[in-house]
């Protein structure tokens, strides 16, 4: 755990002193800003700040989240898009730009993140539902087939809209998963989410443990499997939607940091979900900060991190293919 | 660990959620307006000029011969009683050029042009604005989709009298209006121009519009191919007008710092090879921006700019080309609160600074303009 605190205190402290204002100038006007008569706009306190802020907690959200459903699907590969949640509030989120209501307020894109990640849990939940159970394989079976519906209605409506080339060229961004510009608006729009879902998490971990032995287990061992399913499904959303209402879809990263980091953790979720606030914060803000260093900026974050993800996904399946054929 | 009862966690957990965005989002301020009128931009000029009116521009761009004439002959004479007066250098047509214009626009004003009617499939926005223009709406058989929403320079009355647009979707109906020519650009769709061909629609191809001397000629060309060759002439020279008498009534001074940008999602500058950018030349602003980022990045369409990097830089004049409906004018430095800036930024449209076409004159009045506004002063 210690390793994960030093690397994010020091790259959260990198991330807020490097720039192009000089530090001295930094540090006088959010002195003046602070203890003085000052509202100048000031590059610590309303560009970095806020970004470092949106960049943990969505570290955070989507290396817990990526977690919380590993346990609860018994699945390694489960993540987030497995059951189409990113997708559902992906949609909902591109339908708020293409109706434009994301200038009545900017709560309406949380909102509409979170609602979309939340119906499709829920409608994957209702239709993966028979003779009142659930089972885990239809779950994760009618998620993959909604997500790939959701995914298509999705891309209908960004090619009807095609001609509309701002609106392509902010969606495409916001696709890809973007940190530039980020303010204490984006900030307002995720944290409250992310705070309740990883709280919830955090509250739940012993049950995600005993979860994670099965549902007969974990309902011998006293644990009310449905309420504590629905609860952390929900935080799941709220996660899911706050990250997606922030900084767009960062692809992978929920899949990817819970593996590593188990690795540290062992397979108690107990330890695990903690780790995993700290080192998806470390990670993700890390990322950020290389890539702002290295002045990097034909890519966006979620295109590193999508193309980091899918090369460790390839190597797990390639690793587990040897391990069989051993 | 005690659970707390469920009813109490999800009203919690709602009053939380609902009453943070009510307070981060109450309200937005306004951002403030301060104009410093101390710098003088415009050439003292004390000389009775004719007025310059964006209006009548844009009318004459729209293919008023009655109009580009008047203009024509106004500024003709604004630029004869500057030099009489001894301002120096005045930027004037040719006598050759003027008399032309005049005969011209006499011929277009009393005499028909070309009894035969021909009929045209603009596949670029280029070629529908300027065939806009030179041509009746009965000759033009559709005209891309995206055009229709620029109703500030093309109102609905025009467009929507011609049905079809111009997209691959309706190449049937295309087909069915059986036009004589298209005009495609090098970037067109390879399979739409293939369609084209196979339809047996004659092709012309317009060069890259990377100049205003591309544009210009351009013009010229679609006239001779809609065969329109006096308009096109006409709006040809009436677009190398309206740059000279602008050029006659701005001088900005070299120390005025100025930051040009424009907002697409994010902040970037225009790059030295946009049109945007040779407009700005033109005006007599050599960087319109971090000198050494517009002269390290010479071939970059767009230079991204951080909020930090505008802050920092602390403009006399502050420009920013944004769309319409572009929610940066409400909302961005209400939240940013950009104080250290000396003067309130100056919208312009950048749907007149994007597209190429011969509303690239009314795009040099845009910017001309707005270095006057930011001063508190009228071109």
């Amino acid at each position: 755990m210690k390793p994960f605190i030093f690397l994010l205190i020091g790259v959260s402290l990198l991330t807020l002193a490097t720039g192009d204002t000089p530090f001295s100038e930094v540090m006088s006007s959010t002195m003046s800003r602070l203890f003085g008569s000052s509202t100048d706009w000031n590059p610590l306190l309303d560009e970095r700040l806020p970004r470092l802020i949106v960049l943990i907690c969505t570290g955070a959200s989507l290396a817990v989240s990526g977690a919380v459903m590993q346990a609860l699907f018994h699945n390694p590969l489960a993540s987030p898009s497995v059951l189409g949640i990113s997708c559902g509030g992906s949609l909902l989120v591109v339908l708020v730009f293409a109706l434009k209501l994301n200038h009545l307020s900017p709560c309406i894109v949380p909102l509409a993140a979170f609602s979309g990640c939340l119906s499709t849990l829920l409608a994957v939940y209702a239709l993966s539902r028979r003779n009142g159970r659930v089972e885990l394989n239809q779950l994760i079976l009618t998620g993959i087939a909604l997500s790939t519906l959701l995914l298509a209605i999705q891309g209908a409506i960004m090619y009807a809209l095609r001609d509309k080339w701002q609106l392509i060229q902010m969606l495409t961004e916001w696709e890809a998963g973007s940190t530039i510009d980020r303010s204490w608006k984006h900030v307002h729009m995720q944290l409250p989410l992310s705070l309740i879902g990883l709280f919830i998490c955090t509250l739940y971990r012993n049950e995600i443990d005993i979860l994670a032995l099965g549902e007969e287990e974990a309902k011998n061992l006293g644990v009310e499997v449905k309420k504590v399913r629905w609860r952390l499904f929900l935080s799941i959303a709220l996660l899911t939607g706050g990250a997606i209402a922030a900084v767009g879809i960062i692809a992978f990263f929920g899949l990817v940091l819970p593996h590593l980091l188990r690795r540290f953790s062992g397979p108690s979720n107990k330890q695990l979900i903690p780790l995993c606030m700290l080192g998806g914060s470390a990670s993700l803000t890390s990322l950020d900060f290389l890539l702002k260093f290295f002045s990097i900026h034909a890519f966006s974050i979620g295109n590193i991190s999508a193309i980091l993800g899918g090369i460790f996904f390839l190597t797990l399946l390639f690793k587990t293919k040897l391990r069989a054929a051993c | 660990m005690q659970k707390p009862s469920p009813l109490l966690v999800y009203i919690f957990a709602t009053l939380f959620v609902l009453s943070w965005w009510s307070l981060a989002f109450k309200e937005e301020k306004s951002f403030r307006t301060r104009i410093d009128e101390t710098a003088p931009l415009t050439k003292p000029h004390e000389l009775p000029l004719s007025t310059l009116s964006r209006e009548a521009i844009e009318a004459a761009l729209k293919g008023d011969p009655e109009m580009m004439l008047r203009l024509i002959q106004e500024w003709q004479l604004d630029a004869e009683l500057l030099e009489l007066s001894g301002v120096n250098p005045v930027k004037k047509l040719s006598k050759e050029q003027y008399l032309h214009a005049i005969a011209l626009g006499r011929h277009l004003l009393h005499l028909k042009e070309g009894d035969e009617s021909s009929q045209f499939l603009p596949q670029t926005f280029a070629s529908a604005s300027i065939l806009l223009a030179l041509s009746p709406h009965e000759e033009i058989v559709a005209i891309p989709k995206g055009i229709r929403e620029l109703t500030t320079l093309y109102p609905k009355s025009l467009t929507d009298q011609i049905p079809l647009n111009a997209e691959r979707d309706f190449s049937e109906k295309h087909f069915l209006k059986k036009p004589d020519i298209a005009f495609v650009s090098n970037y067109s769709h390879p399979a739409a121009l293939e369609a084209l061909k196979n339809q047996g629609i004659a092709l012309f191809t317009l060069p890259p519009l990377d100049t205003v001397n591309d544009i210009l000629d351009a013009i010229e060309q679609m006239g001779e191919a809609t065969k329109h060759p006096l308009k096109g002439e006409l709006l040809k020279i009436f677009v190398e007008a309206t740059f000279l008498a602008i050029d006659n009534r701005i001088d900005i001074p070299e120390k005025k710092r100025v930051l040009f940008l424009t907002h697409m999602n994010h902040f970037s500058l225009p790059g030295k090879k946009t049109l945007t950018g040779q407009l700005l030349t033109r005006l007599g602003i050599p960087f319109w921006g971090p000198k050494a980022l517009l002269a390290e990045k010479t071939n970059d369409w767009a230079i991204p700019l951080s909020v930090e990097q505008i802050a920092n830089y602390r403009p006399d004049t502050l420009i920013i080309s944004a769309f319409e409906d572009s929610p940066v004018k409400e909302t961005f430095f209400a939240e940013r609160g950009f104080e250290k800036l000396p003067n309130a930024p100056v919208f312009i449209d950048e749907a007149i600074q994007t597209f190429p076409s011969q509303f690239i004159a009314l795009a040099y009045y845009d910017l001309a303009k707005a270095f006057l506004e930011s001063e508190g002063k009228t071109l």
